[in-house]
């Protein structure tokens, strides 16, 4: 067992719990978007830092990926983190407004402007496809690709892959398309066919930057 | 800074490797913020979003590419804040790298705007009235700017940045200015002048007086210029010798300016025989003070009120106005700046001089004095004596005998960015002397503007006479101050410059409209078309300017520099790279 403290109340907890675990576990809550249960944890949208150590060694990590360490104290609200957490949120609104988790994150955690220039992303990068479809689907169709800006998500060479089984996987998953394909009233969907797997067997053309990896579409079979 | 800032991010948003959401995302916003910045459409809170996110970026990524990431951005925001500013109110780039707010370099870098690749490429095509007309449509002085200007111009020039060989555009100007008559320019009257029109004081009859009244008659105002001296042209005639500027050209050049809606009074003196408040009685709308900087700083040593001690303004003045010859046998100079050059080869053009040194503190690289003249200096026998301060003058029966000087090391480097000369004891020396002139800066005589004023106007400890730099305005509602005696002892160029922005400034305050309006970025608009270069012309090398042989310049007062041939115009002319076409279209193109 590891002794350490959260927000100064002392904890103690079996070794390889992470801290989002432990703090969770705790109750206190922790934002997370690249997170989920049952994936490995990738620690890439930054939203889960929290602040550990003190004086000038202090420094946010990704609580996500951090193992619970003797004598380790963690900060999971400090002015430093929740400064931190209100930029990456100002930053992915900025980025992805339309999605739904992203806004309810925004009104939790009251971001209330977005002073960046507006985009319409459809992909924040998350990763959660990638690890749903390879460590829960065993199918690693998907994966990343380039860096920096150009960084995206496909499958390669950007032809169906032999090992997609349209398992929808990915889409139901995913924090950022799933406004889009649902949106809020499910007529006007432009497929849906992921999440509630009806199909409103839409006009295709209408839907040119659909976001879907699963060519055609397992609900509808609307080939792209 | 800004444009250091901008490529550093524009490299790590390609290089990061776009796992952490802050350090893809956050370094391609701070590029963006930074896009906007330099190309003058930043406003004054991206700066404060711009810190603020590059703190977050340094602080939530995982690994040292995110964490170093934002330090371009900070370590600049965070010492060079003033040029992200500039950036964002001011719309200029100092460091002249920002394409959308510079344009063409040349005129960006020109105090009074001139479209300097306007003219180069009308010379290049054979149209010298055009050219002529593009010069002295920005400059009313373009004769003598083509002599004296110290051409920032040419510091500027893309064809020198790329191959030391910028075009040489004062000498191209000066081949306009020779061949084109100054009276066959007629500016544009935006208003006529009646008995009603307002009245404008000036006081001082110099660059920026005589600028100042020249635009503000042609914006429909009575002006009176009051001058001290009996003549007008203020240090372009009282300071700056005859073999850099002929008397005549100045003469000619000042007569185009003036018109029978400016008055000349001389032999006035604020404090002395005018005060501000009696303007404003007799009836000023607004008064413009540029009296310039005739007083010279003392040296304080002892020995300074020798005989055959002089300032050098006042040594400069007594030769080009009264022509007295106040030097003789071996003259000492003592200073580093242009008045110390010009002193020093006035002097050795005089009857009874023998010999000139020059007694520097610091090194020839880092004279404030434009490298040129202390060139030409050099070469017409001026001797240079580097690395020495002057202790005390040595005196007999109430004579200059010589100079007691001490020798010095460059120690640190100063406020100036300029290495400050360090004595180095026991290393004192003295050295024959017959006449010293000072040249070591002047001020402006601000005790008779604080004086001639019911409200005082207030100055700065380096006397000078505190202006708003914008707008030109003191603290007096009404007076308006420019040239050297706001701007401390500075060129011909930034008091022409001041004259015309106080012009503007003066219709702005009687009109009673805002006197500051944001600033707009002078990008070339107009087309001309580019002339057929040769591989032989685009290899050349800039033109050496003739001047006279030194054997025979040494004897007068004839100017030594020469101007250019038509060939060797047209030639140095197509060399240049013809910055503004990447902003203007053809006008077949637009349609």
């Amino acid at each position: 067992m590891v002794n350490l403290t959260i927000n100064g109340l002392p904890v103690q907890f079996e070794e390889g719990t992470t801290l989002l675990e432990a703090a969770r576990f705790m109750g206190f809550p922790i934002p997370t978007l690249c997170y989920l249960e049952g994936l490995s944890p990738y620690g890439a949208c930054r939203l889960c830092v929290v602040e550990i150590g003190e004086g000038p060694q202090a420094k946010l990590v990704t609580s996500c990926t951090y193992p619970v360490q003797e004598g380790l104290k963690v900060r999971t609200a400090s002015s430093r983190v929740l400064r931190a957490r209100k930029m990456v949120i100002e930053l992915l609104l900025a980025s992805c407004p339309q999605s739904k988790v992203i806004q309810d994150l925004a009104s939790k955690y009251e971001v209330r402007q977005q002073r960046f220039k507006q985009e319409y992303e459809d992909c924040i990068l998350c990763g959660l496809c990638v690890r749903m479809c390879a460590e829960q689907m065993v199918g690693k169709a998907i994966g990343f690709r380039g860096r920096g800006e150009r960084r995206s998500i496909g499958t390669p060479f950007d032809i169906r892959s032999k090992e997609c089984r349209l398992c929808g996987g990915c889409m139901y998953v995913c924090p950022a398309c799933q406004l889009r394909c649902t949106y809020t009233e499910p007529e006007k969907a432009i497929c849906g066919g992921c999440a509630n797997l009806s199909p409103p067997c839409v006009e295709k053309e209408q839907f040119d930057d659909m976001m879907c990896y699963m060519d055609p579409c397992v609900a509808c079979e609307i080939t792209k | 800074m800004v444009d250091v800032a901008k490529y550093f991010m524009n490299f790590l948003r390609d290089e990061s490797c776009g796992k952490c959401f802050t350090c893809r995302k956050g370094t391609q916003r701070m590029w963006e913020i930074l896009d906007d910045v330099s190309r003058g459409r930043g406003n004054g809170e991206q700066l404060g979003l711009l810190q603020e996110l590059a703190e977050v970026v340094k602080d939530t990524t995982m690994c040292g590419l995110g964490q170093t990431a934002s330090n371009p951005v900070l370590s600049t925001l965070r010492y060079f804040r003033h040029e992200f500013e500039e950036h964002i109110h001011k719309r200029t780039c100092r460091a002249g790298v920002c394409k959308e707010l510079v344009g063409a370099p040349c005129q960006t870098a020109c105090p009074v705007g001139t479209e300097a690749w306007r003219y180069v490429a009308h010379i290049a095509r054979g149209e010298l009235e055009e050219a002529y007309r593009v010069i002295r449509e920005a400059n009313p002085f373009p004769s003598v700017c083509a002599r004296v200007c110290h051409h920032p111009c040419e510091e500027r020039c893309r064809a020198g940045t790329v191959s030391g060989q910028a075009i040489a555009i004062r000498a191209l100007k000066r081949y306009v200015t020779d061949r084109i008559d100054p009276f066959s320019y007629k500016p544009v009257r935006m208003r006529k002048v009646t008995k009603s029109s307002p009245a404008v004081a000036i006081v001082g009859a110099g660059p920026a007086g005589l600028t100042c009244a020249h635009y503000l008659s042609l914006m429909g105002y009575r002006v009176t210029i009051f001058e001290a001296e009996q003549r007008a042209g203020g240090m372009m005639l009282s300071a700056i010798p005859a073999y850099r500027l002929p008397r005549e050209v100045l003469e000619k050049e000042i007569a185009s300016l003036l018109s029978k809606d400016i008055a000349i009074k001389y032999g006035v003196a604020l404090g002395r025989d005018i005060t501000i408040d009696g303007l404003f009685r007799d009836g000023y709308k607004a008064i413009f003070l540029a009296l310039g900087a005739h007083k010279s700083r003392r040296l304080g040593v002892e020995g300074e009120d020798a005989e055959g001690v002089f300032s050098s303004i006042q040594y400069l003045r007594s030769f080009n106005l009264e022509e007295k010859q106040q030097a003789r046998g071996r003259v000492g100079v003592i200073g580093g700046g242009n008045s110390a050059v010009d002193a020093a080869r006035v002097a050795l053009r005089q009857r009874d001089v023998r010999s000139v040194t020059i007694f520097y503190r610091r090194t020839r690289e880092e004279m404030p004095a434009f490298a040129e003249e202390v060139d030409a200096a050099v070469q017409e026998g001026v001797r240079l004596e580097t690395l020495v301060s002057p202790l005390q003058i040595l005196t007999r029966k109430g004579r200059v005998a010589g100079l007691r000087l001490i020798r010095n090391v460059l120690g640190d480097v100063d406020a100036t960015g300029r290495r400050r000369p360090v004595p180095v004891p026991g290393s004192e020396y003295d050295c024959e002397l017959d006449s010293i002139i000072v040249a070591i800066s002047e001020g402006s005589d601000v005790d008779s503007v604080a004086v001639a004023s019911g409200q005082k106007i207030e100055t700065t400890p380096q006397e000078t006479v505190k202006v708003d730099p914008d707008t030109l305005c003191t603290n007096v509602p009404g007076v308006f101050a420019g040239g050297d005696v706001a701007r401390g002892p500075n060129t011909v160029v930034d008091a022409i410059a001041d004259g015309k922005r106080a012009a503007t400034m003066i219709d702005r305050y009687v009109r009673g409209e805002q006197l500051q309006q944001p600033p707009e970025v002078r990008l070339p608009r107009v087309y001309v078309p580019p002339v057929q270069v040769s591989e032989e012309i685009a290899a050349a090398r800039r033109v050496e300017t003739p001047r006279a042989a030194v054997e025979w310049r040494k004897r007068g007062f004839a100017e030594v520099e020469m101007s250019l041939t038509p060939e060797e115009a047209a030639r140095e002319a197509s060399r240049c790279l013809r910055c503004d076409l990447e902003f203007v279209q053809r006008p077949e193109a637009r349609a």
